[in-house]
């Protein structure tokens, strides 16, 4: 303790009397502002009872954050590696070369033959042969002696019906072949001529 | 509940499982002894609710370094009201070194010009001295701090603090010399 003047001791007497602003519920609403930021409870701006330990409440919310977002994003990878895969495969792989009708009673029964353009059947051993209908001539034998007079002479149909493939049938230009050669040059580039001889030679 | 709550260690088992209500109990239970200390630091009564609002929030931030056996809590929180109304006023001057004296002469007010003053006209002399005479002045002569503690906490020698004390007495009889000039 130190040596106070009579004079000092009286000051410190005075100032134990000084009237104190009645301020109190203006500061504790500044410090619960602060404490809310340095010392947040469970239950949030205010909370009433919390029991809980300073800074462990505050690990939680961070948490949860950090486990939904991996969540989703792992989510998100799966759904995109997915879609790349399936996107991936080539179109010519989507439909089988070997394709049934879905429509029957508008083509021929059987199998299309997508590359050698032609309908299959299968005979009675289960093998793939050319379509051949039982009232309709087979077009692979050549008939060696044919009557001209014979022949049915074709009706002029003065109003034709055009009937389309069944929409599975009909093949996509995509499968085009490519041009043969260099293009603009022609057969006839090819030809040799003899140049001729310089009579003046 | 509430009697518990009153209970001065129920409110500091409170404070320290972070309870707001504990929290908010406590420092009304405080609020006019630290606000009265905190005047003697502050220039008006808005400087002391800052001084205020800074303190209680160390207060609570710090509970579980309180050890009873070492004191009252009541002596704890005024500790800590002084650290933050000193804080305060080194915040507005630097507490440089002045000259340095070994003994500081007796003051020469009227002790019955001083009796008849109030507490707040005091009070008002004291804030008009500088940041660091005042901070010295009230220090030793109202808080009972030596000149070596004075030293330790602001940073200053103790010839330093002394030379502080001379200047408040000086000062502080010339503003009441003006103010009673028989």
């Amino acid at each position: 303790m130190n040596q106070r003047a009579q004079q000092e001791i009286l000051i410190a007497e005075k100032l134990e009397q000084l009237s104190i602003p009645d301020m109190v519920d203006a500061i504790w609403s500044r410090i619960e502002n602060q404490l809310d930021i340095d010392l947040p409870t469970d239950e949030g701006p205010g909370g009433p009872d919390a029991p809980s330990q300073p800074g462990k409440g505050a690990w939680v919310k961070p948490g949860i954050f950090l486990f939904v977002t991996a969540f989703f994003i792992t989510i998100y990878f799966i759904i995109n590696k997915k879609d790349k895969s399936s996107n991936s495969l080539p179109a010519e792989t989507e439909k089988p070369l070997l394709i049934s009708p879905d429509q029957p009673e508008k083509g021929p029964p059987g199998i299309y033959d997508k590359l050698n353009q032609k309908y299959l059947q299968t005979d009675q051993n289960g093998q793939l042969i050319p379509f051949t209908d039982s009232g309709a001539a087979d077009l692979s034998v050549t008939p060696e002696n044919i009557n001209s007079d014979s022949i049915p002479q074709p009706v002029p149909d003065n109003n034709p019906v055009i009937l389309m493939p069944p929409a599975d049938l009909l093949i996509p230009d995509t499968a085009k072949k490519k041009s043969r050669g260099v293009k603009g040059v022609n057969p006839g580039d090819y030809k040799v001529v003899p140049s001729k001889k310089d009579s003046a030679g | 509940m509430i009697a518990e709550a009153n209970d001065t260690t129920a409110l500091i088992k409170g404070c320290l499982a972070n309870q707001r209500w504990a929290q908010e109990q406590l420092y009304r239970q405080f609020y006019r002894y630290a606000m009265a200390v905190a005047l003697r630091y502050a220039r008006d009564e808005m400087d002391a609710a800052d001084i205020m609002s800074h303190a209680f929030v160390k207060i609570f931030k710090s509970i579980h370094s309180y050890d009873p056996e070492k004191g009252t809590l009541q002596a704890w929180i005024r500790r800590i009201v002084i650290n933050e109304g000193l804080d305060h006023i080194k915040s507005r001057e630097r507490f440089s070194q002045h000259v340095e004296i070994e003994s500081v002469p007796e003051p020469e007010i009227n002790s019955t010009i001083l009796e008849q003053m109030g507490a707040d006209e005091i009070m008002a002399l004291i804030h008009k001295l500088p940041p660091a005479t005042h901070a010295v002045f009230v220090l030793y002569a109202v808080e009972g701090y030596t000149h070596r503690e004075i030293g330790k906490k602001l940073g200053i020698s103790e010839g330093t603090s002394k030379w502080h004390l001379s200047e408040a007495r000086k000062q502080l009889q010339q503003q009441i010399r003006n103010i009673f000039p028989s």
